[in-house]
């Protein structure tokens, strides 16, 4: 397992590389530059040629590409993800500033959707084509479809607005108590893990009704089992290979960050960061965003793998 | 005794009637303002980017000279300003100004005073490209900053400026000190802001909120106990928080919003004193708008002023010219150069060579008249560009809205890679020079235009102190240019801050936000 674990590391040098150089290209090929826009975006100030070719040289972006994406590498491998032209600030600092609040949204929003999806998937499964199958199935439609900043708006016209029982927006600090940190977490984390529940209980449903059809299960309950045993020691966890390879995948998008429930909620997390950057042609602050999306996306992937070993002592490594 | 309970009964209702319209206007000291924001950036004044970065600043920070509620410079730092010549400006500073203390760089009770060379050397550190500051190329006029004693600092410029107040009191340029920049890092002050501004930094969360605390020795007394700017980057949410409750002022609101909110009782409404400038501009190399009778034919061919009242209703004054009202060269008698006159557009063009083809569109020599207007994705600018593309279609024009992203629309004009487009917005004293002098060509010059005599107007104008006179040079220039048709002028943009009823003596953002100030000083109440 160890030396598993240490090869797919390993692998991820060159798949890191390779995307950042994609995202170096690309945002060298869209028409902008990051100068011209922060100066232009300015309605105080007139952006003179020298000003703008001052600044350019300032921050390097007069060199070559090539150039440009030596000095890039040189400094990712000293920790270093350069420095944003908005704000100063090292790129570092900025996303490890916001990940918190990122993890934070991403964790509650996969908690609420689990606890949803899974019992809901389950019953669907048990009792297929009953009412609650139905019901749980157009429900998911709706889950599926809706676009979350309009499920948000609602949320946020009903609880705040009318009922006033929730902060509209911003997040909860711990030095104001654990009900600060969940009355702002609520809206927003239902609003993302709503999405993926109705995605989830899907999943769950069919990989529970191809478990329930095989043999092992009639055997159980042959042998005279309760069903609830049947269904939750002997069914659930045969199918929860596909549900957690889902919830894996999910959590990683997760963590990349929503930008529009981030926008919506004025929540301060990474997927903000991330697209303000793209607009501004931000190269360091998008190329640090993306490295770290890439990062979790793989670790992630890993964890789920080593899960599966463990849920099902037939699969190994090594 | 009748007449003394006479007198004392007078006396009573007298002190009780004084009392009573005392209470009523007596500001009240304490509370917590919220303001929303769309964003804060950084809190290093020199690098900031934002009007939103400014509101915060100018709460940390003090400028020399602030904006008064008429929009001319009020005092700030500096308690007055003279120009003993047209190149020497001497400002007089306030005394017994304290940098915040309690923080790392100054322990409590501890701070020392403002002085000059905190001056200097804060207009020194924009002035150096290592900084990285944008408003470097804003104080280039500066040869030398001079400190003549603790309290008195000379600042001598390379040609007369008549515009260097403007600049001056951007909260972009606000006075820091040195020790503290130097201590913290650049990085660091950027996060640790330390002024001598009315309130100070308790707390800064990026993308999420700074919260700020009374400064008790601040020469001015803030009725404020704190204040605090929450980031809201979507408008509507912003509005949403305000109605709510959440947040007391709202420094940005949606012109859709703004006519549902002046039916509100608990909500003020101010509008900006000044309007932004938001015009069509042509690219003059690019053929055919490279000739003078197709601009002028197609300015001619859109009903602009209904365009304009539909679209924004009171939000928005029609523009004649790019010089906005309240400032110097405003000219509203150039609105005889835009009449809208459909069948003289059709002449014109004919007089072009421009004539309906078989499928009733205008061509010439087989090509069609395509006009393909750019602008950047915001909702007022595609709607007022779609209804002008709409009457041009009518005409036989093949005129099309092209909606860009803000990088690549930007990064188009500059490169002139365009035909007709939504111009740059550049508003101030100086716009005019920026987007029609021939030097800003490829920068702030989009529409790649050069006319010798609409430059030598513009450098003089631009080193003319006196402002009567420069106000006959400016409105020339800016004649020459709308009959050059360089533009279509389309509106004024007024912008809206939108406050709780119970925000009281709250003046909205011009350049900084003044909180406190020689005019002003916000209290909520109850």
């Amino acid at each position: 397992m160890g030396r598993y674990i240490a090869r797919r590391l390993l692998a991820m040098i060159p798949l890191l590389l390779g995307i950042s150089f994609i995202v170096f290209s690309l945002l060298n090929i869209l028409p902008g530059d990051p100068v011209s826009i922060m100066l232009s975006s300015n309605p105080h100030i007139t952006p003179d040629a020298e000003t703008i070719a001052q600044l350019r040289a300032q921050y390097g972006l007069d060199k070559p590409l090539m150039t440009q994406y030596m000095i890039f590498l040189r400094n990712l491998f000293k920790g270093d993800l350069g420095t944003s032209v908005y704000t100063q600030q090292p790129v570092v600092t900025a996303i490890a500033e916001r990940m918190p609040a990122t993890i934070q949204l991403a964790l509650a929003a996969l908690i609420i959707s689990t606890a949803i999806a899974i019992p809901l998937g389950v019953i669907s499964a048990v009792r297929h084509y009953s009412w609650v199958d139905h019901l749980c199935l157009v429900g998911s439609l709706i889950g599926i479809s809706m676009p979350s900043f309009w499920l948000g708006l609602l949320l946020m016209l009903v609880f705040s607005l009318k009922l006033r029982w929730l902060p509209l927006s911003g997040m909860g600090y711990f030095y104001n108590g654990l009900g600060d940190v969940l009355r702002h977490l609520v809206m927003p984390a239902t609003t993302l893990g709503f999405g993926m529940a109705a995605l989830l209980a899907r999943v769950t449903r069919s990989s529970m009704l191809e478990v329930l059809g095989q043999d092992f299960i009639r055997t159980a309950r042959a042998k005279g089992l309760h069903e609830k045993m049947v269904v939750y020691r002997h069914a659930l966890r045969n199918a929860f290979i596909p549900i957690l390879t889902v919830s894996g995948m999910q959590f990683g998008y997760l963590l990349g960050g929503s930008v529009i429930i981030e926008t919506i909620f004025s929540w301060p997390g990474i997927g903000r960061l991330a697209v303000n950057a793209i607009m501004n042609r931000d190269l360091a602050v998008v190329q640090g965003t993306v490295l770290v999306f890439t990062l979790l996306f793989i670790l992630i992937n890993l964890v789920v793998d080593i899960l599966y070993a463990a849920i099902d002592p037939r699969i190994q490594y090594d | 005794m009748h007449r003394r309970r006479l007198v004392g009964l007078v006396v009573a209702v007298m002190v009780a009637l004084i009392a009573g319209t005392g209470l009523a206007a007596a500001p009240r000291e304490g509370g917590t303002l919220q303001i929303a924001v769309k964003s804060v950036g950084t809190l290093d004044p020199h690098l900031s980017a934002s009007d939103f970065d400014f509101a915060v600043l100018s709460q940390i920070f003090d400028t020399l000279v602030a904006t008064g509620k008429d929009s001319q410079p009020i005092p700030r730092l500096a308690t007055r300003w003279e120009n003993p010549d047209d190149l020497t400006w001497v400002f007089y500073l306030r005394e017994g100004v304290y940098w915040h203390d309690g923080n790392a760089v100054f322990p409590k009770g501890q701070s020392r005073q403002v002085v000059a060379d905190d001056v200097k050397y804060s207009l020194e550190r924009v002035l150096n490209p290592e900084t990285r500051s944008p408003y470097l190329g804003a104080l280039s006029n500066i040869d030398r900053v001079e400190v003549i004693d603790d309290f008195t600092v000379k600042i001598v410029t390379k040609s007369p400026d008549p515009f260097l107040l403007d600049p001056i009191r951007l909260a972009g340029i606000a006075i820091v000190p040195q020790e503290a920049v130097e201590q913290l890092g650049s990085a660091g002050f950027a996060r640790e802001a330390i002024g001598s501004g009315p309130f100070k930094l308790v707390r800064f969360v990026p993308d999420d909120q700074v919260v700020l605390e009374r400064n008790e020795n601040y020469w001015k007394k803030p009725l404020l106990d704190r204040v605090v700017f929450k980031v809201i980057p979507d408008d509507i949410v912003a509005v949403m928080a305000l109605e709510a409750g959440d947040v007391h002022v709202s420094l940005s609101v949606p012109p859709n919003e703004v006519d549902r909110l002046r039916g509100d009782k608990r909500i003020s409404l101010y509008r900006s004193a000044q309007g932004w400038y938001r015009g069509l501009g042509f690219n003059v190399q690019t053929p055919p708008f490279d000739e003078l009778k197709v601009r002028k034919a197609l300015a001619m061919s859109a009903d602009i002023d209904s365009a304009v009242t539909n679209v924004f209703g009171e939000n928005a004054q029609r523009a004649y010219g790019q010089v906005g009202p309240g400032l110097i060269g405003y000219d509203p008698s150039l609105k005889e150069l835009w009449p809208y006159d459909p069948q003289g557009a059709l002449a014109l063009l004919a007089e072009a060579g421009f004539t309906p083809g078989p499928d009733g569109m205008l061509q010439r020599d087989g090509q069609k008249l395509t006009v393909e207007i750019k602008t950047m994705n915001e909702p007022a600018r595609i709607r007022i560009v779609t209804i002008i593309v709409t009457q041009m279609r009518e005409l036989g024009i093949d005129a099309s809205l092209a909606i860009q992203e803000v990088g690549t629309w930007s990064a188009d004009l500059q490169n002139g890679n365009t035909g007709l487009f939504m111009d740059f917005a550049y508003s101030g004293a100086t716009g005019l020079h920026a987007m029609f002098h021939s030097d800003n060509i490829g920068a702030s010059n989009a529409h790649f235009y050069g006319n010798p005599k609409v430059d030598e107007l513009l450098s003089q104008g631009s080193v003319t102190v006196d402002p009567a006179a420069r106000e006959v040079i400016w409105k020339e220039a800016q004649r020459l240019v709308m009959e050059d048709v360089v533009v279509i002028p389309l509106y004024f943009e007024f912008g809206y801050t939108a406050a709780d009823a119970r925000v009281n003596d709250f003046i909205p953002q011009q350049w900084n936000l003044n909180l406190v100030s020689e005019e002003n000083n916000v209290w909520l109440s109850r």
